[in-house]
């Protein structure tokens, strides 16, 4: 071997050497010189179990313009602490923090007093100024933190629907709403092994590809300024009639999007410790079922005239009332009205026309098209939907036939009867109640979330004749056709159902549910509303209680999203 | 003899000149390779870092930005017909709609 082949394998080896000699060094100093400085670092940072980086997707709102609102987000803010063991004089530390501060002198006393504390914290979400006015007074022994929390800028609006962050198994995750329904996806915070950056990028990409991506934000179809109006709405509603529970969903029928869907009592998400009943943090408008009355009444008539049983023309004689299997039903104000169509039927609401439909349908036909339309939960995406009480149906007796043709004797959910009620302006089809449009995934891909229409139950037909017919209770029956828009046509019906006893047998005498729904422009409608109260008391009927607020909403919306008129009334009722 | 040494001579030189040239050029690439892929690093987890701040400040402007929006919302319910009312504003007696969907066609011009 020559001597220049000797050299360069000493310079080769020198390398490696070096190399290696640096890595090691590294390798010392982090663990021998530095050591206990990281780890006493990494305690630190998991003092608790929220992770010290904070990080979820955001759950946004669109506006009618198609701007999103973020409606839950992370909020960044600086924590205050002091380690009690390096303060020697805490009267002067308390002086000089409370120029900037607004803390109790007791409190920081007695937090400092605290045997054995090394950490005690003395203010929380802390602003950028405050923070940085704090860190200019050096006090020894005092540390600031910097935090990130879940923020609700809409505050109160939609909490139902949002739902909040909360403590589960030692797991802080979504416990109510979208933010249960979606934790998989808005979860930033999972125990997965740690991946290299560019790994972390393609997979994700990739992932996101096959369908697998697991981080996301969503987009909600809800609109803000809906929203709003609808709970101040409902909030009046409340107060007028010192209702129990309020609510109201506005949905596209075509598409099954939910633009707001809103209840009353509600709550503030940033402050739901605040909250003593619990029980408001459900969304009674998804996870409630109640007998909804008289709103079931033109489902009835549609099943009339899809199985030609029935014309809107069809006469019958009103007798006030009908013996059935022992039981007698009447009408609302127990009096006969002689031979009426059905129109009259629907106009003045007559229990006993509902169940001369349900005769000539046939109670099994009947009761199939009901199975078809409220039987089976709706799909939507938020959790614990409530399902259908329908068994009366089993007990093969007229009498719970009839009972269901006019909203007795079954009870669904409110999104479930607005969902069956789509269908009789949206040409039949049973849509998928939805509230999320769109999945936006870390990686930057954008998923369009639009559920199948479902099964067609009404032909294009029936739903033309039975919006017809509703018109015509707008512009002639409800409030004597004096709410009736003279450009814009409106289909809707009222409802008012007696409150089964809970937990026993029969109706409350004293205990009412007011139901209102609507569909507008009445053919080819881009809105249905549907609003109902419990317990209202000064009224009987929901004509009373809720025609203002469904009017209300309805021109509301008409004006909000500038909806072409499709008539013109003259100053007699007529086109 | 003479002439063919020196050839040998000559050629060995050029070989051992090739050899160290070779060599000092693969270990001036190492050297460049290593440097650039530290570079690189360095400057990926720069990045990272700064991606990070970046997203983080996203997040934070965003929240700022959805709170106006929801004070705004808020502010908007004050314009309501009563305040239309106050400060002069009338009801139109015979409102006049314009469908959008009404007619689409170009009119025309009825000039001479």
């Amino acid at each position: 071997m020559s001597k220049d082949n000797n050299i360069r394998i000493k310079v080769v080896f020198g390398c490696v050497l070096f190399v290696a000699f640096v890595l090691i060094f590294r390798l010392y100093s982090l663990q021998i010189i530095n050591g206990q400085e990281y780890m006493d670092a990494a305690e630190k940072k998991y003092v608790t179990k929220v992770p010290n980086v904070f990080n979820r997707g955001s759950i946004s709102f669109t506006t009618k313009d198609g701007e999103k609102i973020d409606a839950a987000t992370i909020q960044t803010g600086y924590t205050v602490s002091f380690n009690p063991s390096l303060i020697t004089e805490p009267a002067d530390v308390y002086n000089k923090l409370s120029f900037v501060l607004d803390v109790d002198a007791e409190t920081f006393t007695e937090r400092f007093e605290r045997p054995d504390s090394r950490y005690a914290e003395v203010e929380k979400k802390l602003d950028q100024e405050t923070a940085d006015k704090i860190l200019d007074l050096k006090i020894k022994g005092v540390g600031i933190n910097k935090e990130r929390w879940r923020f609700y800028p809409g505050k109160n609006l939609a909490s139902n629907v949002i739902g909040f962050m909360g403590w589960k198994d030692e797991i802080y995750k979504g416990q109510y709403g979208l933010e249960r329904q979606y934790e998989d996806l808005l979860n930033r915070n999972k125990e997965d092994n740690y991946e290299n950056f560019f790994v972390e990028i393609f997979s994700g990409i990739g992932d996101a590809f096959k369908g697998r991506d697991s981080d996301g934000s969503i987009v909600t179809t809800i609109e803000p300024t809906v929203q709003s109006f609808v709970e101040e709405e409902l909030q009046e509603t409340q107060a007028k009639w010192n209702s129990k529970t309020v609510g109201a969903i506005v949905m596209d029928p075509y598409t099954g999007e939910i633009i707001s869907m809103a209840s009353y009592p509600t709550f503030d998400l940033n402050n739901f410790r605040e909250v003593d009943d619990v029980s408001i943090f459900n969304n009674p408008m998804v996870e409630d079922v109640y007998e909804m009355g008289s709103i079931v009444k033109p489902l009835t008539m549609a099943i009339g005239l899809e199985t030609k049983a029935v014309t809107a023309k069809t006469q019958y004689e009103d007798t006030g009332s009908l013996t059935l299997n022992g039981f007698t039903i009447r009408n609302y104000d127990k009096k006969a009205r002689g031979v009426v169509t059905m129109q009259d039927v629907l106009n003045k609401s007559l229990n006993t026309g509902v169940a001369f439909v349900v005769n000539k349908v046939g109670n099994q036909i009947f009761v199939d098209y009901l199975k078809k339309l409220v039987a089976e939960k709706t799909g939507i995406d938020l959790p614990n939907e409530a399902h259908p009480l329908i068994e009366n149906l089993k007990n093969n007796r007229d009498i719970e036939y009839v009972s269901a043709s006019y909203g007795q004797g079954i009870a669904v959910s409110p999104i479930s009867i607005t969902r069956a009620l789509a269908t009789l302006g949206n040409g039949g089809f049973l849509v998928t109640p939805h509230l999320v449009k769109e999945i936006k995934y870390e990686s930057g891909l954008t998923k369009k979330v639009s559920p199948e229409v479902g099964e067609r139950i009404f032909s294009q037909g029936t739903s033309e004749e039975i919006s017809r017919m509703l018109t015509n209770v707008v512009d002639e029956a409800l409030a004597g056709g004096e709410v009736a828009l003279p450009n814009h046509s409106i289909a809707a019906k009222t409802g008012t159902a007696q409150i089964a006893v809970k937990g026993g047998r029969g109706y409350y005498d004293d205990r009412f549910l007011h139901s209102f729904f609507g569909y507008f422009p009445s053919f080819n409608p881009r809105f249905i509303v549907f609003i109902y109260h419990t317990e209202p008391t000064g009224a009987d009927y929901s004509s009373q209680t809720l025609t203002e607020p469904f009017m209300d909403i309805t021109k509301f919306l008409i004006n909000y999203y500038e909806i072409p008129p499709d008539r013109q009334l003259n100053d007699k009722g007529n086109i | 003899m003479n002439y063919r040494n020196q050839t040998r001579a000559k050629a060995k030189t050029n070989v051992f000149l090739s050899q160290n040239t070779i060599f000092w050029t693969l270990l001036a690439s190492i050297a460049f390779f290593a440097l650039f892929y530290v570079y690189l690093i360095n400057a990926t987890v720069m990045n990272t870092a700064q991606l990070g701040k970046i997203e983080e400040l996203v997040v934070d402007t965003r929240s700022e930005i959805s709170q106006l929006e929801f004070k705004l919302i808020e502010e908007n319910k004050n314009f309501t017909k009563e305040y239309a009312s106050r400060i002069g504003l009338v009801d139109v007696e015979e409102p006049v709609f314009v469908a959008r969907n009404s007619n689409s066609g170009l009119s025309l011009n009825e000039q001479r």
